[in-house]
């Protein structure tokens, strides 16, 4: 008779374990994938590709759903805001942003994310020199400055910008570095322009003076200026600059561009999606900023190696 | 008890009151707050310079219908000449939010998933330029086509091609009496393809001009893959060729290239036509190096659009009696030559003008 209970409580103990293993299965598997918005303006241009690509790569991996915004140019704080509330009402669990280009973008964010994390990509924002106010996953523009003015040094050339906006910290951060690298040297930094919406930027530089070489830090322009050049200039300037596209560096092979600093948008993606899963996931993780990696391509020494390859494949 | 009663029935109705006041004013409110329309454009591809001039178009058209109570955002991206790639981003466009999609098929024979995802979501999708099947398109009521019959554009390529032909005796460089002909073509299995290429020479044929078919090549609407396919043409027929008929402007552009850098002297150059009407197709017309081109007017196409776009997220007075069985808009195709090339070279301006 004891004998049979003891056996019966086993069973029992066994049968309680087993619910407890499935219950807890069924609700493990329940759980739902954590929500990410992405907002870049224009998400639909190819300079995000690989951006993209690599975001998409680690959201699989995580099992993070990712929502891209549907947006268009965003040229401030407030048109971001309007994106940002629109996701909130979207379950949206944490941000992954593209600062605008404005001094209250900072605030804006702190406001409007609220309790949600939000994390910054390929741009920051600088609240004082060299540090910035919240945590950013982006290559060093100061360095890829730095680059592209030791090319430039080479000779005496008169040198003129086109930058992206200017209240950018990559593009403030690239210009440091430009002026760093041509300090001491007979290249002289001619004007610099500043792109601004819906403006003609060819019928603008008709209005400077005649430059030797343009540094064009804006994606966009430099394959629509790349495209234009011929026998290596573009109206007399060779084109310096930084691309996103496997179409730039298809152009500074072509000779069209002399030199081309190329960020790894792949890694900003992947790593971007991976930090802010992170800190869903544990409310105590600090996230943390990166710099990632970027390429330097010279129209002299282009070659296609495994590592370029490798980079590139990010790109298709 | 009766007191009890007077005053459970005054703190009720005072709560009612002030409960109905903030909903009204809470209504009152989103009364007031701006609505915006979020319009979704996917296209086949980021390469085609008609397709980017018809989407910049489109954005301009949208943005001149922004007002204080409505805003509009366009969010643009590209299939990039693969239908699995579209369908995906689709998906995400929608997934994200939107309230209207525009889309210019990769295949037009595979909307099937897409009208399926628009459907379950009840989101309008606005089919331009790439025609769906009509099977497709019948599946559900809120789905349009904008965009032009191919087979017109076809007859009135071979009519500007003909004329100029029977007007112009030189165009028949050897004498036999019949013109050595290659045709660019535009995708294998294409409706507008075949329609454009079947129209044009039938045409030709009827307005008496004998035709010799040397060579027909697929380009893909691809200049930089026309000027290849020209360039083997060249070297095999040499100034045998007397007319290229293209199936649109950015091949016709592609044999231009091809004759400049062949280095022929323009007297040997045969006679060539495409359909568009780009800036650039213009301006070799003006330049005597094409002879004509058929304008696809994408100010019009545009416009439609935009303004079916904004009638659907409205909801209201939507003037489905002006399309075509309730669902398509075709736009008229305009020939443009050395005769009236002036009228039409700043295209944007002569067909708003001409529009008004």
């Amino acid at each position: 008779m004891k004998k049979n209970r003891m056996k019966f409580l086993i069973i029992e103990f066994l049968l309680l374990l087993m619910a407890v293993f499935f219950v807890w299965k069924i609700f493990d598997q329940n759980v739902a994938e954590p929500r990410i918005a992405v907002i870049l303006p224009e998400s639909g241009d190819k300079r995000w590709d690989a951006l993209i690509k690599g975001m998409k790569q680690a959201a699989a991996e995580n099992n993070v759903h990712m929502i891209i915004c549907n947006t268009e140019e965003i040229d401030g704080p407030e048109a971001e805001r309007e994106f940002i509330r629109e996701q909130k009402d979207n379950d949206i669990d944490g941000f992954i942003i593209y600062p605008a280009p404005g001094h209250e973008t900072e605030n804006m964010l702190k406001k409007e994310c609220g309790n949600k994390p939000y994390l910054l990509i390929a741009d920051g924002l600088a609240v004082k020199e060299g540090k910035t106010a919240s945590p950013t996953i982006q290559p060093d523009y100061r360095e890829i400055g730095r680059w592209l003015g030791e090319r430039l040094r080479t000779k005496k050339q008169k040198v003129g910008i086109i930058a992206d906006w200017k209240m950018s910290e990559a593009v403030q951060a690239e210009i440091c570095g430009l002026n760093e690298a041509l300090e001491g040297s007979e290249s002289k930094i001619s004007w610099c322009i500043y792109r601004r919406k819906e403006q003609d930027i060819v019928e603008r530089i008709k209005k400077e003076t005649k430059a030797d070489a343009l540094v064009v830090l804006d994606a966009g322009i430099l394959e629509e200026f790349g495209e234009q050049a011929e026998n290596g200039t573009y109206e007399g300037a060779e084109l310096y600059g930084v691309g996103y596209s496997l179409k730039t560096i298809a152009l500074l092979d072509n000779g069209n561009i002399q030199g081309l600093a190329v960020p790894d948008g792949y890694e900003i993606g992947y790593k971007s999606v991976e930090e802010i899963t992170k800190r869903i996931e544990h409310r105590s993780y600090k996230m943390q900023g990166y710099i990632t990696e970027y390429q330097v391509l010279g129209k002299e020494n282009f070659s296609m190696d495994e590592d370029l390859e490798r980079f590139l494949y990010s790109y298709e | 008890m009766n007191k009890k009663k007077r005053r459970v029935a005054v703190l009720l109705s005072a709560t009612i009151g002030s409960a109905v006041l903030v909903l009204s004013g809470c209504s009152g409110k989103s009364d007031q707050t701006e609505k915006t329309l979020r319009v979704g454009v996917i296209t086949y591809t980021q390469d085609d310079p008609f397709i980017n001039g018809l989407t910049d178009e489109l954005k301009e058209q949208l943005k001149a219908m922004e007002n204080k109570e409505r805003r509009i955002i366009v969010s643009t991206k590209s299939g990039n000449d693969d239908q699995q790639e579209q369908n995906e981003k689709v998906e995400e466009m929608i997934d994200a939010g939107c309230d209207v999609l525009c889309i210019n098929l990769v295949d037009r024979t595979a909307p099937s998933r897409i009208i399926r995802m628009a459907r379950n979501e009840d989101i309008p999708v606005i089919f331009f330029n790439r025609e769906p099947v009509r099977e497709d398109l019948v599946q559900w009521e809120k789905l349009y086509y904008v965009g032009c019959d191919a087979e017109q554009s076809g007859i009135m390529q071979g009519e500007i091609a003909a004329e100029y032909i029977n007007s112009h005796s030189e165009v028949d460089k050897n004498k036999d009496g019949k013109i050595q002909y290659v045709l660019l073509e535009g995708e294998a299995g294409h409706q507008d393809a075949i329609s454009r290429t079947e129209y044009s020479v039938k045409t030709l044929m009827k307005n008496d001009v004998i035709l010799e078919k040397l060579s027909y090549q697929l380009a893909d609407w691809n200049r930089g893959q026309a000027e290849n396919r020209m360039n083997r043409l060249i070297s095999q027929y040499g100034k045998k060729i007397e007319l290229v008929m293209s199936n649109n402007d950015e091949m016709a552009l592609g044999a231009v290239e091809a004759y400049r850098k062949a280095g022929y002297a323009r007297e040997d150059w045969p006679v060539i036509f495409g359909i568009d009407g780009l800036e650039e197709a213009l301006e070799a017309v003006k330049a005597g190096e094409m002879q004509g081109s058929i304008l696809n007017d994408r100010v019009d196409q545009a416009k439609e659009m935009a303004k079916m776009a904004v009638e659907l997220f409205e909801g209201e007075d939507f003037e489905q009696e002006s399309l075509k069985e309730g669902r398509y808009y075709f736009s008229e195709y305009q020939k443009v030559d050395g005769s009236n090339i002036d009228e039409y070279l700043n295209a944007e301006e002569t067909i708003s003008h001409s529009g008004m």
